[in-house]
């Protein structure tokens, strides 16, 4: 595949939960390499197009093209980080155990190989997390859990990388450490994430993706500076922007069903 | 003692319910260690009350034709796999609740069972060692089904270990592993009907909920690490069963209530212990 194509391809993409549609007619291009930040409010879809790109959900229309094929069948190349909130905090397992669960093949049945096992120690030391391996999950801050969760995601050594609000309830100092680490994932992976935060990625993002149920992607370049500052989304650009336009997209049945509630 | 003068003794029952209770403890051991992790106790209870359909069943066929090969235990066996396949299936199915589902195993296991019982002369004494166990009325071909169970047991778990771990802890990421996250399910949900009714022998169907989930949740409170939680909790249900056996022998009352009332008071000691330790 050519090295300038971009890495993710969308192309008047749909898709909805029974009557509600939560994404309408997205056509996106996300460039290899870069450190994209999806930006919008709490129900605009920005979790439904990371599920999307990693193919646990397929879309009602339109086609989704990750690392030149169907998500599904390069879901391997692709590492996920879901929102922390998302796990049992008291899971009884080491950080070894989890980050292992990186390396689980498609097989049924199979234990580890030794191969595993150093790729393992190897994510835990890239990630900060020297001698952690033995410890308890439940025992570790949040911000430790949050790399821990990023060392399992890279131990699928995946060529491009997904988070999903990655540095949501951390305090200033873990978010700061989570964020250099990405910075310096950036320079071998494709980085896409969710933030609300955007002073903390305002530095290194390379384009931003404002979402409100259609969306449009944005070089950094384009976005308003103070806006950025401010972490104030709604007027990162002048016109384009659907959340800028305050343009949420409403379908039909949405209209329908508010009516209901009024009625 | 009376235990230990009638345990020695030739022909004494003893030896075989101890053996049982060492039997079902590795399996509670191995397989409540990932219900606990899930959080999945209710599944237990559904599955547990799916049992008596299957008993049911196999005591009517005997009843009607002497000669059926169809044991309680088969009966039990059939009848968790089939509540096992039925929760896997109408659990995922997009839309479906899971607790909907469970309930509805639970109630119409437990329906199905009655109603095969019923014409049975004398069904209510059979129904009472069902429903609160009979660990004494083992029998030897009962302990060589449970051998076989804990062997297909601990294989599966020493294979597929990983997945039910990843699979307990966040599904969807065992999903984007490229694993068929519903056959995970399935042979988990298998290996804990195969549990409940090796357990069901000691404390019945209605407690064996209790001996599955206790032991594992006293051992929680002492380590994080699941391996260590599973040989924790094999011991600690080994200790219950025995010390209830052998107090319910000593003092002539039902054993299955008892051995659930001393996993429950050491749980709840345990939990008083930690509150104290952290003052």
């Amino acid at each position: 595949m050519n090295s300038d194509s971009p890495i993710i391809s969308l192309d008047g993409v749909c898709f909805g939960y029974e009557q509600r549609e939560i994404l309408h007619d997205l056509h996106l291009q996300i460039p290899r390499g870069s450190f994209t930040v999806i930006v919008g409010p709490n129900g605009s879809g920005k979790t439904t197009l990371l599920h999307l790109l990693t193919g646990l959900v397929e879309p009602r229309h339109g086609t989704v093209t990750v690392l030149g094929g169907r998500p599904a069948d390069v879901r391997r190349r692709i590492g996920y980080v879901p929102q922390s909130l998302n796990f049992d905090t008291a899971f009884p397992a080491s950080v070894m155990d989890i980050v292992l669960m990186g390396r689980v093949d498609s097989h049924l049945f199979g234990p580890f190989r030794r191969q595993d096992k150093q790729i393992a120690l190897d994510c835990l030391r890239r990630t900060g997390l020297e001698g952690f391996a033995d410890r308890p999950f439940a025992c570790l801050s949040g911000g430790e859990r949050q790399r821990v969760l990023m060392a399992q995601a890279l131990a699928s050594q995946p060529e491009l990388l997904l988070l999903d609000e990655p540095g949501a309830n951390l305090d200033v100092t873990s978010s700061q450490t989570i964020y250099s680490l990405l910075k310096e994932l950036n320079h071998s992976l494709t980085i896409i994430l969710v933030s609300h935060n955007l002073n903390t990625v305002e530095s290194f993002a390379t384009h931003v993706i404002c979402i409100n149920h259609s969306a449009d992607i944005h070089p950094i370049s384009e976005v308003s500076t103070t806006a950025f500052a401010n972490g104030d989304w709604l007027r990162l650009f002048h016109d384009s922007c659907p959340v800028a336009h305050g343009g949420a997209y409403s379908s039909p049945h949405d209209q329908e069903d508010c009516h209901e509630h009024h009625h | 003692m009376l235990f230990f003068t009638d345990f020695t003794s030739p022909n004494s029952i003893l030896p075989t319910a101890l053996l049982a209770i060492l039997l079902a403890s590795i399996a509670c051991g191995m397989v409540g260690s990932y219900v606990v992790a899930r959080r999945g106790s209710y599944m237990v209870g559904a599955i547990s009350h799916s049992l008596l359909g299957g008993i049911g069943c196999a005591c009517f066929c005997q009843y009607k034709w002497p000669n059926s090969p169809l044991t309680p235990m088969l009966g039990a066996i059939a009848a968790a796999i089939v509540a096992a396949v039925i929760i896997t299936f109408l659990s995922r199915e997009q839309n479906s609740r899971q607790d909907a589902a469970l309930s509805a195993v639970w109630t119409l296991g437990t329906a199905i069972g009655l109603s095969f019982m019923q014409p049975i002369p004398g069904y209510a004494t059979d129904l009472n060692s069902f429903l609160f166990g009979s660990i004494l009325l083992v029998t030897p071909t009962e302990i060589k089904t449970m051998l076989v169970l804990d062997v297909v047991l601990g294989a599966t778990v020493f294979l597929m270990h990983s997945r039910f771990l990843s699979y307990c802890f966040h599904e969807e990421g065992l999903r984007l592993r490229g694993v068929n996250v519903k056959r995970v399910a399935l042979v988990l949900h298998i290996l804990i009907s195969v549990t409940v009714v090796m357990l069901a022998q000691i404390a019945g169907l209605i407690l064996c909920l209790a001996l599955l989930i206790l032991p594992v949740a006293t051992a929680s409170r002492f380590s994080r690490h699941l391996p260590r939680i599973m040989l924790l909790s094999t011991i600690i249900c080994f200790a219950t069963a025995t010390l209830g056996l052998i107090a319910s022998y000593e003092l002539n009352v039902p054993t299955g209530t008892l051995i659930v009332e001393i996993a429950g008071g050491l749980y709840l000691l345990s939990c008083l212990s930690r509150l104290f330790t952290r003052r």
